[in-house]
């Protein structure tokens, strides 16, 4: 990604800039010995200065790729390069199933995603100097910190303070779609670290502080970028309430045409009305148990072969337990917990028929991509984030030999709340006439 | 525009103006209602704008730290920079005080002012010297601490030093602490030395390291101020606190301090107090900061009429209206008893105090009225009342001793640990340390 190698060079600028300055004023500090130069805040309470949130550790080696790409050998030197490519790429002999398989076995934006090392607990320091780059560097030592939020957040509790994070002055989150699929409370949770007053000195020169960050203003100075490969409302929250530069902020408009379906297909979009955000899970379970699902149960075909996708956890295991209760339906699960021996009895059971309902969360689709065989209707819980995910599923039911389109129903319930993700799938005009429509 | 009063006060009619101030400060004296200068401050001022090393002494409530506080400011004002002057004290409320004299007299002109005190928080404290304050107030033991630890914090650029309560600070206790700030403070500076009694002792004033310094002295020998009518009450020992009950009852409507030599005497009389119904605050060293702060805001704001106080508030606290100073226990120097009964009776008001002597005290009871040069008057006390209040404080004591043996065992754990954290800075933790620390702290659990 080309993006990659000039925000990298615009990283490596900022901190060679102010590594530079720093570095001329302890020379003058250091020849003026009777009345030393007052101008010389110039420093953060700790040296790190950037931080890079990625999901996995296989980002992160593309991340460094693209800083190494603007230090080349023969004037810079690269520290503990090896030791990065063996804990940052995948162990020797291990075959990497995605990158190796033909084109078209997994969908494109899966091998994107998933390939390298998919560890998403890790943190690593960067120190930049005018003739090397070393890797590995101690925290309180180093310009960049690239980081899953995760990684982050469990070096914050065990240190008991973020202080390292106190003076960060460029922000860089990578993939935040990826973010919102693992926890997006961690990410919270870094952002609410960042820029905060410091516990403990680290041998600061108190002296050398810029104004605005000893008054605690950090916050609004710093930039913030926001790389993701669509909105939720968790993304945009972030950006409307953690985005404080007094320079201001702007995003970019992504306008979505309507996506493609199979043929035939007629995805029936199900408004249930609600008022306020707070009451949306539970509008949603009554509309689903209530009105929903009573219907579907009515029909014999539509009560078989049934797939029920879910995309919150937190609604998927509401739903589950709904099933549960529930006398004369059969019903099996794949999560993103399930184990691999779960997953292909419950891909069999449902292909054979044994269980007519199957229900697949977000999360177990993005992490795992299953094809799911044995599909004849379909019911969104509600839409899913990705739009692929809603045409992939539409396409599932055509794996199997002699199903005409008409055999096939779909069914999506959503409310104005699910604006973000109803216009991806139907498009933005659309969208904007499904959620606004009486 | 003479005002009448001023007309009819002085004889010499010197104004804040004709003493050579300049407008900022003139605005703000004027916004804090001081009409006229104080003896002390008509003596020092003119010395001060000589640019001369001071050693200012004058009675307890005499304006003394606008004594100080002007001509820094007034210097200030033509050349301003950050960590321009040092002011140290004793205590840390007395720190606090001065601080807000010098944000009041100093705000027309927005001065900034930097509060460095043990028991508050390290980290905020080095964010607050990083943004250079014009004024630092602060207490030796934490001043130093910051000296040496925090990078980046030099007092290099200081003007002016001074000793607030400064026989306190040059004394054994806090000496050592003072010579190593000393070292380290630049020697071109103007020393100011203040308090209501001032050490003769050469070698300890040589500590500061004056030059050529003048003595401004207003009151001829340590003095208290004429407004106080002082009294004592002589009692045996066994009747000491339902006498001390009977005072706070028959004195109900004023505002009283109660000072005590311990901790554990200002503890429990605050707790008999409470438990008899009268609106009593303790403060003392062995509370946090953050409590000792809110004792001492409920009492000046008339939330509560009683503060039971070690000698922690003994020296420089201006708490405004203070009726009467009850001494529990005679002080062991006679310096500290002009301190304390010099809580009351300020600038030109009146007030009263009462000592209680028992039979062991009379001694140094004698040694104190030798000093001030005045006979205390027996105070009139009503022995059949005395009596019938006995039961009822017998009981309250019991409830008292009973109460405060739980807490201490409730609080023992966490009082150790907080009090490893703040080995560094014990030198702060001010006058009554010494005597007292109470014993508990030591004991052992089984």
């Amino acid at each position: 990604m080309p993006v990659r190698g000039a925000v990298m060079l615009h990283v490596l600028n900022h901190i060679s800039k102010k590594r530079h300055r720093v570095l001329k004023n302890n020379e003058r500090l250091a020849k003026a010995v009777s009345s030393p130069p007052e101008d010389v805040q110039d420093q953060g309470f700790t040296r790190p200065s950037v931080l890079i949130l990625v999901p996995f550790r296989s980002f992160a080696l593309r991340w460094v790729a693209a800083l190494t790409s603007h230090t080349p050998p023969p004037s810079y030197q690269i520290e503990n390069h090896a030791r990065f490519q063996t804990e940052y790429g995948l162990p020797p002999g291990a075959v990497d199933k995605l990158s190796e398989a033909a084109p078209g076995v997994y969908p494109k934006d899966h091998v994107e995603m998933f390939k390298g090392n998919v560890d998403d607990s890790f943190r690593l320091g960067i120190k930049v100097t005018r003739k090397s780059v070393k890797l590995f560097s101690e925290f309180y030592s180093c310009d960049v910190i690239i980081a899953s939020p995760l990684g982050l957040r469990m070096s914050i509790e065990k240190e008991k303070n973020a202080d390292f994070l106190s003076s960060i002055e460029v922000v860089i989150a990578d993939q935040l779609d990826a973010m919102t699929m693992q926890n997006w409370d961690h990410v919270q949770f870094a952002f609410s670290n960042l820029n905060q007053m410091p516990k403990n000195s680290h041998d600061t020169d108190f002296s050398r502080i810029k104004p605005w960050i000893l008054d605690g203003n950090g916050d609004f100075l710093r930039q913030t970028v926001l790389f993701t490969a669509y909105e939720t409302p968790e993304t945009r929250a972030l950006f409307n309430k953690s985005l404080k530069n007094v320079a201001g902020k702007i995003r970019t408009e992504h306008f979505w045409p309507p996506l493609q379906v199979p043929e035939g297909v007629e995805p029936s979009f199900i408004r249930f009305d609600c008022l306020s955000p707070k009451d949306e899970l539970d509008k949603r379970f009554d509309h689903f148990t209530k009105h929903l699902f009573p219907s579907v149960m009515k029909s014999a075909v539509q009560s078989a072969n049934t797939v029920v996708f879910v995309p919150s956890s937190f609604d998927f295991i509401r739903v589950q337990n709904h099933f549960r209760s529930l006398v004369g339906t059969t019903h099996t699960v794949l999560s993103e917990y399930s184990s691999n021996q779960d997953i292909s009895r419950a891909r069999q059971a449902f292909f054979a028929g044994n269980k007519s309902f199957l229900l697949v969360s977000e999360r177990f689709h993005f992490f795992r991509r299953y094809k799911i065989r044995g599909i004849r209707n379909l019911i969104f819980y509600g839409p899913p984030d990705h739009p692929q995910f809603f045409s992939e599923f539409l396409s599932f039911p055509f794996l199997d030999d002699g199903v005409d389109a008409s055999d096939v129903t779909c069914r999506v319930l959503y409310s104005k709340y699910d604006f973000f993700r109803m216009e991806r799938i139907v498009g933005t005009n659309e969208a904007v006439a499904m959620v606004s429509a009486i | 525009m003479p005002e009448p009063e001023e007309a009819s006060t002085s004889s010499t009619a010197v104004t804040f103006e004709s003493l050579g101030l300049i407008d900022p400060l003139l605005e703000a004296l004027e916004q804090m209602k001081f009409k006229t200068p104080t003896d002390i401050q008509v003596e020092a001022l003119p010395h001060a704008f000589q640019g001369r090393d001071i050693i200012g002494v004058a009675s307890t409530g005499s304006g003394k730290t606008a004594a100080f506080a002007l001509p820094i400011l007034q210097k200030l004002w033509e050349e301003p920079r950050g960590l321009f002057a040092c002011v140290i004290s004793p205590t840390r409320e007395l720190a606090y005080q001065i601080s807000q004299q010098f944000e009041a007299l100093g705000s027309a002109m927005g001065v900034r002012c930097a509060v460095i005190v043990g028991g508050m928080d390290l980290m905020s404290q080095r964010v607050a010297l990083a943004k250079k304050p014009h004024i630092v107030v602060a207490t030796p033991g934490r001043l130093n601490d910051h000296l040496e630890n925090t990078k980046g914090f030099s007092l290099r650029t200081l003007k002016f030093l001074v000793l607030d309560e400064a026989d306190k600070l040059l004394d054994l206790d806090l000496g050592p602490v003072i010579d190593k700030i000393l070292k380290v403070i630049p020697k071109e500076r103007t020393t100011y030395l203040f308090s209501a009694t001032m050490t003769t002792k050469v070698a300890k004033l040589q500590r500061a390291s004056l030059s050529n310094p003048v003595r401004v002295e207003v009151s001829s020998k340590y003095s208290t101020v004429s407004t106080l009518l002082q009294y004592y009450l002589f009692i045996p020992m066994v009747k000491k606190d339902a006498n001390l009950i009977y005072l706070a009852n028959s004195l109900a409507s004023n505002t009283i301090i109660i000072f005590t030599r311990t901790v554990h005497d200002a503890q429990r009389l605050s707790m008999i107090l409470r438990t008899l119904g009268f609106p009593a605050v303790p403060l003392h060293g062995q509370l946090s900061q953050s409590a000792r702060l809110g004792a001492l805001a409920k009492f000046k704001s008339g939330g509560r009429k009683i503060l039971v106080a070690t000698d922690v508030a003994s020296r420089g606290l201006d708490l405004p209206s203070v009726d009467i100073v009850i001494n529990y226990d005679v002080p062991t120097s006679s310096k500290d008893y002009i301190h304390r009964v010099g809580r009351t009776a300020r600038a030109g008001r009146s007030g009263k105090s009462i000592t209680i002597v028992t039979q062991y005290d009379v001694e140094l009871m004698q040694r104190v009225e030798a000093v001030i040069g005045k006979k205390m008057e027996l105070w009139p006390t009503d022995e059949e009342e005395v009596a019938l209040l006995r039961e009822r404080v017998d009981e309250a004591s019991r409830l008292a001793a009973n109460e405060l043996k739980d807490q201490t065992k409730a609080g023992l754990r966490k009082k150790r640990r907080r009090d490893s954290a703040l080995v560094a800075d014990d030198v702060d933790r001010d006058d009554d340390i010494v005597e007292a620390g109470m014993p508990l702290k030591r004991k052992k659990r089984s």
